[in-house]
C-alpha cells in the first residue's frame, strides 16, 4: 500500500468538503438562505457533530495535515494564489459580483501587490479578493519546514512563533486577522511531523513532543482570540486529526480501489484550485445567475463552471511548471 | 486475531476518565474543588470542548471496546456459552462490591445509597432490577451502563447463527431494531421506560464496535461497515435529538466519533509500551475499578481530617480505588473466571478444551 493512497483519499474528501463549505453553504448563507436539505444536515450532522461553517473548517484542516505530510514544491503551491488573485482582480474590474473581504471590493495596484504577496493577509483591514488565500499561505509554510533535515528544528521554531503571537495578541497588539491562520498552521505542523515519524526520521518521544506542542497551539490560539470561540474549531482539529490518523493507519484494498478512481484523483489534484476559485469563479456566476434562474440550477451551473476552471488552471500550470 | 494492545490503552484512559469525573462530581457536591481540576480545565478541557464530556467520552469507549471485543468472542462460541462467559465474567464482581455495599449502608456509614437499605433493595440491584422499579435504590449508582450490557449480550447471544453466516444481517437487524424502539419508547416515566429508553439510545454505540470487529474480522466490506456505523450514529443522534432526559449529559454523538475513529486507530497501536505487563494488568481491572471507585470514593475522604485537603482526599481515594479494584480482581473476578473453564472443560481430554484465550484476556471488557 502506497502512502499515496491516503494522502489522495484525504485530498480528495477535502475538496469536497471545502466546496460544500465555502461555495454551496457559504453563498446561501450570504443571502441569508436556509433551505432543506442543507437545514437537516446542520441539525442531524453538522449540530450534533459540533461542527461550525458546514465542514469548510474541517475540509480545510485535512488538507493542511495532508500539505504537512506530503508538502508539494514552492511554485506549484503558490500559484493558485497568484491566478486566483489576478482573476479576482479582473473580475472586480469588469464588475463581477466575488467573494471578497471586506464585500464592498476596491481593486488598486498596490491592492492586488498585497493580495499577491500575502501582505493584505499579514495586515490587518486590507481588501482581500482572495479570502481563502490564507491557506495556501500555511501551505506554503510547509514546504518551508520540509526544507529542514532534521525534521524538528522548523516545526519548533514555528510553534515558538505561534506562542509569541499568542502572547503579543494577549497583551493587547491586534492580531484578529491573524487568528485562523494562527491556529490552523499546527495542523500543518502535525502533518509534517507525523511524515517524519513514518519515515523514522524522528525519535517517537520528539515526535509526541512535538505533536503535543502542535496541539498546545491549536488549543493556545482558541483560547487567546475570543472570536474564533463560538466555531469551536478544536473539535473540528480533532476529527481532523483522527481522520487523518485512521487513514494512514488503516489503507486497505477498498482505499487504494477508491483513490485509484478518476474522480478521486481528480478532486485530490485540483483541491487547491477549487479551493481559491470557489469565492471567485464560483460567487461571480451565482451571483450573476441569482436572479433569472432558480438558486439550484445557479449552483449546479457554479459548481461546473469552478470544475471547469480549476480543471483548465491546474492542467496549464502543471504543463507550465512541468509537473 | 492477535491480542489488541491498544485497546488496553483506551480501556485505561477511559478508566481514568470516569473516576476523575466522579471525583470532580464528589468534590463540587461538597462545595470543594481543587487544584489539578482547575488547571486541567483550563488547559486541555474547556479549549477541546470535554468540561462536560469526561462522562459520555468514558462510557463511549467501554461500550465501543465491549462491542469490538464480545464480536470476536461471539465468533467462536455457541450462544449459551457466550452467555455463560459473559455473565461468569460481569456477575460474581457485581454481586460482591453489591453485597458489601448493602453491609456498609446498611451500618449508616454514608456510602451514596438514597432510600431504604432492606433485603429487596439488594435483591433488586444484584438483578439490575432496580433500575425497572421506583423505590429502589441504587447500591452502586454506575451498574446502569450493565443494563446496556446485557440489553446487548441477548442480542449477540440470539444472533449468533447469523453473525456467523451472514454477517451483515445481525448489522442490519439491529438498526432497525433500535429504530422502531426509539419509536415506541417515546416516553421515559415509569422508570422502566425511562431505563429501556437509555439502553436503546445507548445501544447504537455497542453496534458501532460490533461493525469495527466485523470489518477487521474482514467479514464485512469497509464501505457496508461504514455505512451501517453511519446508520447507528444517526440514531444515536435521533436518540439525542427526540428525548429531554436521555442521555442526560450532551457529547454522545460527538464523542462516538471521535472514539470510534481512535478505537480503529488503537487496533494498529503495537510496540514494546503499548504491550507493558503494567499497563495489561491496569486494563485487566477497569471493570472492577469501575465498580468499586464509587462507593470507595464515599467512603476514604470523610475518614480524613477535613484539614487535610482536597488534594490529600483525592490521592487517598484513588489508592483506595486501586487496591479494592486489585483485590477484587483478584479474588473474585479471575477465580470466577477460570472455575467455570474449568468447569466447561470437564470430562474432556486437551484436544477439545475450550481454548483459554490467556484467562479469557480477549473478552476481558466483558
Amino acid at each position: 500500500m502506497t502512502r499515496d493512497v491516503p494522502v489522495t483519499l484525504l485530498r480528495a474528501g477535502a475538496a469536497l468538503l471545502i466546496t460544500y463549505g465555502f461555495l454551496v453553504t457559504g453563498f446561501l448563507a450570504s443571502h441569508g438562505s436556509n433551505p432543506q436539505p442543507i437545514a437537516g444536515l446542520r441539525e442531524w450532522v453538522n449540530r450534533p457533530l459540533g461542527l461550525g461553517e458546514d465542514f469548510g473548517p474541517l475540509g480545510l484542516m485535512v488538507l493542511l495535515l495532508c500539505t504537512g505530510y506530503a508538502a508539494g514544491g514552492f511554485v506549484r503551491t503558490y500559484l493558485p494564489v497568484g491566478v486566483a488573485t489576478l482573476l479576482a482582480a479582473g473580475a472586480v474590474l469588469i464588475g463581477l459580483d466575488i467573494s471578497t473581504v471586506p464585500p464592498d471590493k476596491s481593486v488598486t495596484l498596490a491592492n492586488v501587490a498585497g493580495n499577491l504577496t500575502f501582505a493584505s493577509h499579514l495586515v490587518a483591514d486590507k481588501t482581500l479578493l482572495v479570502p481563502l488565500a490564507w491557506v495556501v499561505g500555511c501551505q506554503l509554510v510547509a514546504c518551508l519546514v520540509a526544507f529542514d533535515r532534521r525534521g524538528w528544528f522548523a516545526p519548533a521554531a514555528v510553534l515558538v512563533a505561534v506562542g509569541e503571537l499568542c502572547v503579543l495578541a494577549a497583551n493587547g497588539v491586534d492580531l484578529d486577522h491573524l487568528a485562523r491562520p494562527l491556529l490552523f498552521l499546527p495542523l500543518v505542523l502535525l502533518g509534517h511531523v507525523v511524515r517524519r515519524l513514518h519515515d523514522r526520521a524522528l525519535p517517537a518521544w520528539a515526535g509526541l513532543l512535538l505533536g503535543t506542542g502542535c496541539l498546545v497551539a491549536l488549543a493556545a490560539v482558541d483560547r487567546t482570540f475570543p472570536d474564533l470561540r463560538k466555531w469551536w474549531y478544536p473539535v473540528a482539529a480533532t476529527y481532523a486529526v483522527l481522520v487523518f490518523l485512521v487513514a494512514l493507519l488503516v489503507s486497505g484494498r477498498t482505499a487504494a480501489s477508491v483513490a485509484g478512481r478518476t474522480v478521486t484523483r481528480w478532486l485530490a489534484d485540483r483541491v487547491e484550485w477549487l479551493l481559491v476559485l470557489s469565492g471567485v469563479v464560483g460567487f461571480a456566476v451565482l451571483n450573476a445567475l441569482r436572479l433569472h434562474i432558480p438558486v439550484p440550477v445557479g449552483m449546479i451551473v457554479a459548481l461546473v463552471a469552478v470544475g471547469l476552471a480549476a480543471d483548465a488552471c491546474h492542467r496549464l500550470t502543471r504543463r507550465r511548471s512541468g509537473t | 486475531m492477535r491480542y489488541l494492545h491498544g485497546l488496553d490503552v483506551l480501556r485505561v484512559l477511559a478508566s481514568v476518565a470516569v473516576v476523575y469525573t466522579h471525583t470532580r462530581d464528589w468534590f463540587a457536591t461538597g462545595g470543594q474543588t481543587w487544584r489539578l481540576d482547575h488547571a486541567l480545565t483550563a488547559t486541555v478541557l474547556a479549549p477541546f470542548r470535554l468540561d462536560a464530556y469526561l462522562v459520555p467520552i468514558a462510557i463511549t469507549t467501554f461500550f465501543l471496546i465491549s462491542g469490538l471485543v464480545v464480536t470476536f468472542a461471539a465468533q467462536r462460541e455457541s450462544p449459551g456459552r457466550f452467555l455463560a462467559r459473559r455473565f461468569t465474567r460481569v456477575l460474581p464482581a457485581l454481586w460482591v462490591v453489591l453485597a458489601i455495599v448493602w453491609v456498609v449502608a446498611r451500618t449508616g456509614t454514608p456510602i451514596g445509597v438514597t432510600g431504604p437499605v432492606d433485603g429487596a433493595t439488594l435483591l433488586t440491584n444484584l438483578t439490575l432490577t432496580n433500575f425497572f422499579f421506583s423505590g429502589n435504590p441504587g447500591l452502586d449508582l454506575v451498574t446502569w451502563t450493565l443494563v446496556v450490557q446485557v440489553c446487548f449480550y441477548l442480542f449477540v447471544a440470539a444472533t449468533i447463527p447469523l453473525l456467523r453466516r451472514w454477517p451483515w444481517l445481525p448489522a442490519a437487524i439491529s438498526v432497525a431494531l433500535v429504530s422502531v424502539l426509539l419509536s415506541v419508547v417515546r416516553t421515559e416515566s415509569p422508570v422502566a421506560l425511562h431505563t429501556l429508553r437509555v439502553a436503546v439510545t445507548l445501544l447504537p454505540i455497542l453496534f458501532i464496535g460490533q461493525l469495527i470487529a466485523l470489518v477487521r474480522l474482514r467479514r464485512l466490506h469497509p464501505l457496508a461497515g461504514l455505512a451501517y456505523g453511519a446508520a447507528h450514529w444517526l440514531l444515536l443522534v435521533r436518540g439525542d435529538l427526540t428525548s429531554d432526559f436521555t442521555p442526560p449529559v450532551p457529547g454522545y454523538p460527538q464523542t462516538v466519533v471521535c472514539i470510534a475513529l481512535l478505537t480503529i486507530a488503537c487496533c494498529r497501536m503495537s510496540g514494546r509500551w503499548v504491550a507493558a505487563g503494567w499497563l495489561s494488568a491496569a486494563a485487566n481491572r477497569t471493570y472492577a475499578v469501575f465498580l468499586v471507585h464509587v462507593p470507595v470514593l464515599y467512603v476514604t475522604p470523610p475518614l480524613l481530617s477535613t484539614t487535610a485537603g482536597t488534594t490529600l482526599a483525592f490521592f487517598v481515594a484513588m489508592v483506595g480505588t486501586a487496591v479494592a479494584a486489585d483485590l477484587l480482581y483478584r479474588f473474585v473476578e479471575m477465580p470466577a473466571v477460570r472455575w467455570w473453564r474449568t468447569w466447561e472443560n470437564r470430562g474432556q481430554n486437551t484436544a477439545e478444551r475450550a481454548p483459554d484465550d490467556l484467562a479469557g484476556r480477549v473478552e476481558a471488557t466483558r
